[in-house]
């Protein structure tokens, strides 16, 4: 693939979604490159990201637009365009931004969520901070924490799917690439005692969607998320789980 | 918005263009425009959203659903006021249906 010149290209990917991010700044590439290690992809041939590039041409309108902090994000159909990106933490951002779109046509989307792998399937544990993701993810035996603060859920070939993100909290030793069948998606409540309430359909959407990472005032934007939601609300076993911040709730989801 | 408004039966109730809605369970459910919190609506309800299209006016969607329902007219329209009313509030509605017809 050629590369325009000056640019060096870091591709990754990240719940199956392939990007190849175009730098202007090598120095700006390797800290992404560290940052996003096990996410790293061998073809270039992912979406487009062009990050900090002087504008040629003007452009077309975008499809999606977002700033915060000085930096920005535009969304062509076949490309991104990456503006005022100065550190590895904006390009975090930007790129949870990003696939909170690309990811709606999957059909899959971004949420506050720890994941753990367990027996093969994956649980994803949402709430917002302070809910016990960390916690959650802290207690999870080795390597069983794919993440413990943004999980990417994605359906692919009919069955949904957990995956690892880069995006990180309070316990950095996470970030898996890997992907599992989803088991189950549960509400973090603190409680005194463990007990996971299974929850209806209606029930599990109002406790998904303010979980969701959702960034777009676009009407197809709502409409796509809102359908996404519904599907998975009554494709997958949502849970309420009452738990008391220690290892002990698996015995109620196994019940 | 005010009740005031609201109660006046020749408006012509419009959905929010920014709100995303669905049908789950046979249920109308909305999404909020601005913060993403889920709407949720019953029978009665989703059979008045349905129809604040712009076109109809309230009295209109009142007899709708006083013959759907089979409620007395009266009853009809109070409740399809209260409903729109609170809509309304929540932002579900848009400004220009509110405009008298």
């Amino acid at each position: 693939m050629s590369h325009a010149p000056g640019t060096c290209v870091l591709p990754i990917c990240i719940g199956r979604y392939a990007l190849a991010l175009h730098f202007s700044e090598a120095a700006l590439r390797e800290r992404a490159r560290e940052r996003y290690a096990a996410f790293e992809h061998t073809s270039e041939n992912g979406f487009p990201v062009y990050l900090n590039r002087p504008r040629p041409q003007p452009q077309a309108r975008a499809e999606f637009a977002f700033s915060m902090n000085g930096f920005a994000l535009e969304l062509q159909s076949s490309f991104a365009e990456c503006s005022g990106v100065q550190n590895e933490y904006a390009l975090d951002s930007l790129l949870r931004v990003l696939l909170s779109v690309k990811l709606l046509p999957e059909p899959g989307f971004l949420i506050h969520a720890a994941t753990i792998a367990r027996d093969g399937r994956s649980h994803v544990f949402m709430g917002r901070s302070g809910a016990g993701k960390s916690t959650v993810a802290r207690n999870a035996p080795a390597g069983a924490a794919l993440t413990d603060e943004i999980s990417l859920v994605r359906r692919i070939d009919g069955v949904w799917h957990a995956h690892g993100t880069p995006f990180w909290g309070e316990f950095r030793a996470g970030n898996q690439n890997k992907s599992l069948p989803l088991a189950g998606i549960y509400s973090l409540v603190q409680a005194p005692r463990n007990c996971a309430r299974p929850l209806a359909t209606r029930d599990a959407l109002r406790e998904l969607l303010p979980n969701v990472l959702f960034f777009s005032t676009h009407r197809r934007h709502r409409d796509a998320l809102l359908r996404v939601t519904s599907e998975i609300a009554a494709q997958v076993p949502f849970f309420r789980l009452e738990f008391t911040r220690d290892i002990s709730f698996w015995e109620a989801i196994a019940r | 918005m005010s009740a005031h408004h609201a109660a006046a039966v020749d408006v012509r109730p419009l959905q929010n263009p920014l709100a995303a809605w669905r049908e789950l369970e046979g249920q109308v459910v909305i999404m909020s425009p601005e913060d993403s919190v889920l709407h949720e609506l019953n029978e009665t309800a989703s059979f008045i959203w349905k129809r604040a299209n712009g076109e109809r006016c309230i009295e209109e969607i009142a007899s709708e659903l006083s013959a759907e329902f089979e409620v007395d007219q009266a009853t009809a329209l109070l409740d399809t006021q209260a409903l729109l009313s609170e809509l309304f509030a929540k932002r579900l509605l848009a400004d220009a249906g509110w405009t008298r017809g």
